[in-house]
């Protein structure tokens, strides 16, 4: 794991690589890990003051939503769908508690303000990220306590500072490229 | 082999200059023929003849923010002319998912899935990308179509492949 203050005050590029299970993904790098090129440009609060329209402001009210800004390159042989980002990239605590990326954007997709803050780039619509070609935009995690509509039950501590955590991977790894 | 899958490819420039019929055979090995979408008879056998190869200036499309890719997206338009062999149709769907750009290291492009740049532009339905949308290919019908690839800023020596299957100048 990469401290996250670390990742982007260096501008380090890090690799995030997963063993492929099932056909499909054993397609995508000829049965290899699946691998990432990945920079993390910054990370900030989302919340009524980062869009416009009104949509989103209600959509963000009263909850603790973070957005991880990224660049992101796929390094395997074949494409993979973008919202592997999201599936597997997480920020985890010293304690191994991860947070995982929210599969879809708190804000509607095809708005001006997803566009605009980077949230399409990797949201839950199915996309394709070709080889080699480099994808900048947002992530979302959201620390809130509860869920619009059901209690959300978490094993650690909520009031937590999203940057005092580290760049980890679910069921995979992040690498520095010289390691 | 460079790459798992493909046999034989064709260099795309080559192909576009001497404006030939190209060969496809598709005949993947079982399991992948088991997975595949199009839930299509094997062996899938067609001709293709490349006629172009175009940047797309992305920020002239028709309402531009829909776009899937991003407006610096460097995506380029293969231009053909295909036809059915198969002694039945073949779903359009299968082209797209199957003809791929193969650069010198082995990396593959397969053909940008994009909804506002193929089906729903202007652009689109004018350039012939919608050509390859919700219909099927007929045997032995000449059709005339395109399809968009997102590449990298940077590449050299696209060879024209099939996935799974292979691609030579028709003899």
């Amino acid at each position: 794991m990469i401290r996250l203050v670390d990742a982007i005050n260096t501008g380090q590029w890090l690799l995030l690589k997963v063993k492929p299970h099932g056909l499909t993904e054993n397609l995508i790098n000829d049965g290899c890990d699946i691998t990432l090129r990945f920079r993390v440009r910054g990370i900030s609060e989302l919340n009524g003051e980062s869009v416009s329209d009104q949509d989103a402001m209600r959509r963000l009210a009263n909850r603790n939503i973070w957005r991880l800004q990224l660049d992101v390159i796929n390094i395997c042989k074949r494409e993979i769908e973008t919202r592997f980002v999201t599936r597997r990239l997480s920020l985890a605590e010293t304690n191994g508690h991860q947070y995982r990326a929210m599969s879809s954007t708190p804000i509607y997709d095809m708005s001006d303000a997803a566009l605009s803050l980077g949230l399409r780039t990797f949201s839950n619509s199915c996309r394709l990220m070709p080889p080699k070609v480099v994808r900048s935009g947002s992530v979302s995690f959201d620390f809130s306590e509860v869920k619009i509509g059901r209690p959300r039950v978490l094993p650690f501590e909520i009031d937590v500072d999203p940057t005092d955590l580290y760049v980890s991977c679910y069921q995979g790894a992040i690498e520095a490229p010289s390691s | 082999m460079t790459t798992a899958g493909l046999t034989k490819m064709v260099l795309l420039d080559s192909a576009i200059v001497c404006g030939a019929w190209l060969q496809a055979d598709w005949a993947p090995e079982e399991s992948i023929a088991r997975n595949d979408r199009h839930c299509i008879v094997v062996p899938v056998v067609f001709k293709i003849r490349a006629t172009g190869f175009s940047k797309i200036v992305l920020p002239s499309i028709d309402y531009p923010n829909r776009l899937g890719v991003p407006l610096a997206a460097n995506v380029w338009k293969l231009d053909f002319h295909i036809v059915n062999q198969c002694i039945r149709e073949i779903p359009m769907g299968f082209i797209e998912t199957y003809l791929i750009l193969i650069d010198l290291d082995g990396f593959e492009f397969i053909a940008c899935p994009d909804k506002h740049l193929s089906e729903n532009s202007a652009y689109g339905r004018d350039v012939g990308l919608a050509q390859l949308k919700d219909c099927n290919l007929p045997p032995k019908i000449l059709r005339t179509a395109s399809l968009a690839f997102e590449l990298p800023a940077d590449f050299s020596d696209l060879r024209l492949g099939l996935r799974f299957g292979s691609l030579a100048f028709a003899v």
